[in-house]
């Protein structure tokens, strides 16, 4: 693994902007709230301290974290991705602009999912078990310890003041016993308004050449359905995870041991290139 | 090929990084300041606004201050001006004082030798008016004292003449004294020889009479001198307690009585009308009834209320036996045959005792109360009547136990004896008369009554004399009557000081003195 690119991945933090939308509108709307939040983290973990915010100024009605929903240009947003994968998908990465969320206190729509902590807790390390399984066949988290799962979940939710806790543990996730590699890469590709896509991708070649990250997302994209054929046609799309586009030529591997979020899945968020 | 991905990764990441650096430095900025704000907002701190108003108020607090420091300064040099002036009058003060001091000091001086020679000018008075008191009182003492030399001397002179009459009188007491004793003595010897001559003369009078009567002797061997009718009384015993319900003579000189005072007292007679007592029988815890007495063998035996019969040996007047059997009181009791005793009691129960055996031998059950027995009938050794509480007299033979005859009588019968002979029985009844009944017809021969006879109770005794010749009864009104047995003639009426009845009467075995108790106390012999 390659401490140097873990290390500024998981530094990495993005601009965000909270701002309070009531039903009522009859009190003065409270101040934005603005915090830098980091890539690895969940809106799941962040929205109670924005609520905390929004409820210490003396009028107003509270609000309550089971009774609003968060909204950015028009759409529900997803409290259980990553925060780095909102900002890749909203496409602020060249503007450097602020990810501005908007809080709504009216009825949720059907597709918003509220999530507590506990929920993330569960879906996060459910999320390690499926990556470990497409890996390894779950050999590794059926070796860990409890106290190995929280230490994980604990590094996360503390970014970014526990990396050496989060090294320790990431560690064993990707490393192998000997002379066995991946059997599956796991990854995750976000295309706009769709949900994201996943198949079952080796890290090498029939013929023992390394895979590139480039030609993954294409098996990914092809495999899953024919609108991508048209893509292929053009220019070849931009691959954005962690802010930064992700060079084609990039083995497949590599990206798996340092590009991927602390829930072991590589997030590709593909961008289309206008011609 | 292999490093150009990797350096263009880092170098992108880097790039991003650096972009964001001014934005995350303005976001970390504000974040503090909105801690800052949040943490003056929980200390509710001043704003600027009440600064300005601090150091406005800082202001006027530092004017007062100087102006109170020029307050104090002023203050200071006035207290420092008032010690002065209060040291000053301090002083003068007690220069002040100094003087008055002295000046109290004379003046109390000056009092004191006036208080002094006040007192001694009353004490000089008060020695005056004593000196003049006392030659006062010498004076008066000394008239009073020559007054009283003067009569003392004359009472001297009187006593002295007093005294010599007194001796006078003395002299004469003395021979007064030594006169009368001579006359007593010679007086006392007087009185003994004229009392030993009259006493000689009755009594010689009395035996001349008996001696020419025929000479006899009784059943028991004792010298019959033949029977004298009493005249008068010899002598009035008095016992402790209550009834006398019974007097028996055991021999010529010596009598038994036995009453309420639960004792029988054996007493013995003189020839010159004294008595004295010599024993005493105890044992019973209520009254004696009646007496008997055994000469052969010395053998007394009393019936009580206790429901008991006592034997006692007179030689050493000791408790031989108790017979108990009865259950209720026993009216009567009379030796029987050799060795047995008769008795009857209330519980209308004739009871036999075998005495050596000490225990009852046979019972009789004639239905009515006992009031007395008679035994010693001559037609029959083991023939003895009972007299009862119905008027009948029962005849028992004592080897059955049915009455062998019985005879009616005109009242309750309070007493049997018999003769001599054992051939008659005589009868007392409450109808006030005396009957003597032949025991070999059973028909009455001779009826003795008198004018004013009563009977006394259901228990009065009545008695032949030794030789039968009277009958004699005591009556209710405290007399006794003397009767002929022959003729039924009254022969003589005995009438005590007091008129209490007359429960028993006793004959004496020479025939010369009857005996009779009474219901108080009192035992008279009859000569």
């Amino acid at each position: 693994m390659d401490y140097e690119v873990c290390r500024k991945v998981w530094e990495s933090h993005v601009p965000c902007q909270f701002t309070l939308q009531s039903s009522g509108g009859t009190h003065g709307e409270p101040l934005p709230f603005y915090t830098m939040l980091p890539r690895f983290s969940y809106l799941a973990l962040a929205i109670q301290k924005v609520l905390s915010s929004f409820n210490r100024r003396d009028d107003g009605e509270k609000v309550h974290s089971d009774k609003m929903w968060l909204e950015h240009n028009g759409i529900p947003l997803k409290m259980y991705i990553p925060i780095g994968v909102i900002y890749d998908q909203a496409n602020l990465s060249e503007n450097d602009s602020i990810l501005e969320i908007i809080v709504r206190t009216s009825q949720p729509p059907p597709q918003f999912q509220m999530v507590d902590r506990d929920m993330m807790e569960a879906m996060f390390m459910q999320n390690i078990k499926e990556a470990d399984y497409l890996k390894t066949k779950a050999e590794i988290t059926k070796n860990m310890m409890k106290d190995e799962s929280a230490q994980l979940w604990r590094s996360v939710c503390n970014i970014p003041d526990n990396f050496d806790e989060f090294w320790t543990i990431v560690q064993k996730l990707m490393e192998t016993s000997e002379g066995n590699e991946f059997a599956h890469i796991p990854l995750r590709v976000y295309v706009k308004n769709q949900a994201f896509k996943q198949a079952l991708i080796t890290a090498k070649h029939p013929d023992g050449s390394l895979r590139t990250i480039g030609e993954a997302v294409s098996d990914v994209l092809s495999s899953s359905s024919s609108s991508s054929t048209d893509s292929q046609s053009e220019h070849p799309p931009r691959l954005i995870s962690h802010g930064i586009d992700i060079p084609h030529h990039t083995p497949l591997i590599f990206a798996a041991k340092n590009l991927s979020y602390p829930d072991n899945f590589i997030h590709v968020v593909l961008l289309l290139v206008v011609p | 090929m292999a490093d150009s991905y990797r350096k263009l990764i880092i170098e992108r990441l880097e790039d991003v990084k650096q972009r964001n650096k001014q934005t995350a430095t303005l976001y970390n900025n504000y974040s503090k300041l909105a801690e800052q704000l949040e943490k003056k907002h929980k200390y509710g701190t001043s704003s600027s606004n009440s600064s300005q108003l601090e150091t406005g108020e800082l202001a006027r607090v530092k004017e007062e201050m100087a102006e109170l420091y020029r307050s104090k300064c002023q203050n200071d040099q006035r207290l420092i001006d008032a010690n002065h002036r209060i040291a000053d009058f301090e002083k003068k003060s007690s220069a002040i004082i100094a003087e008055k001091i002295a000046l109290e000091a004379t003046a109390k001086s000056i009092c004191a030798k006036y208080a002094k020679t006040e007192v001694e000018l009353q004490r000089l008075k008060v020695d005056n008016d004593q000196l003049n008191d006392e030659r006062i009182a010498s004076n008066t003492t000394v008239t009073m004292l020559t007054k009283q030399i003067q009569d003392i001397e004359n009472d001297r002179i009187h006593f002295l003449n007093k005294i010599r009459e007194l001796n006078e009188q003395r002299v004469d007491f003395l021979n007064a004294e030594v006169a009368l004793e001579e006359k007593r003595r010679n007086s006392r010897i007087q009185d003994m020889i004229t009392s030993a001559v009259q006493d000689i003369t009755d009594k010689d009078t009395k035996l001349e009479e008996m001696l020419r009567a025929m000479p006899d002797t009784n059943s028991n061997g004792d010298l019959l001198l033949g029977d004298s009718v009493p005249s008068r009384a010899e002598f009035v015993l008095e016992c402790e307690e209550g009834e006398v319900n019974d007097v028996h003579w055991l021999d010529g000189e010596t009598f038994a009585t036995g009453g309420s005072d639960r004792n029988i007292k054996i007493w013995k007679v003189d020839g010159h009308g004294g008595y004295t007592r010599i024993g005493t029988l105890a044992g019973s815890n209520a009254a004696f009834t009646r007496i008997d007495y055994e000469r052969d063998r010395k053998h007394f035996i009393a019936s009580s209320n206790d429901k008991n019969v006592r034997i006692w040996n007179l030689d050493n007047s000791r408790l031989l036996s108790t017979l108990s059997g009865h259950s209720d009181q026993v009216t009567c009791v009379k030796f029987y045959q050799s060795h047995s005793a008769v008795s009857g009691s209330a519980d209308r129960v004739i009871k036999i005792w075998d005495i050596q055996n000490q225990r009852c031998s046979r019972s009789l059950f004639p239905a009515s109360k006992v009031l007395d027995v008679a035994t010693n009938m001559g037609a029959s050794p083991s023939l003895f009547a009972s007299g009862h509480f119905d008027k009948k007299l029962r005849f028992y033979d004592g080897r059955s136990t049915d009455p062998v005859r019985t005879v009616d009588m005109g009242g309750r019968i309070t007493s049997l004896d018999v003769t001599m002979s054992g051939c008659e029985l005589l009868v007392s009844t409450r109808d006030d008369t005396i009957s003597l009944i032949d025991l070999r017809t059973f028909q009455t021969v001779h009826c003795y009554s008198a004018e004013n006879y009563r009977t006394s109770s259901d228990l009065s005794r009545v008695v032949l004399s030794s030789g039968n010749e009277y009958v004699a009864a005591g009556s209710s009104n405290g007399s006794i009557f003397v009767w002929n047995r022959n003729s039924t003639k009254l022969e003589k009426q005995l009438c005590s000081n007091s008129e209490n009845a007359i429960f028993s009467l006793s004959w004496n075995p020479t025939g010369y003195g009857l005996l009779s108790s009474s219901k108080q106390k009192f035992v008279t012999l009859w000569k």
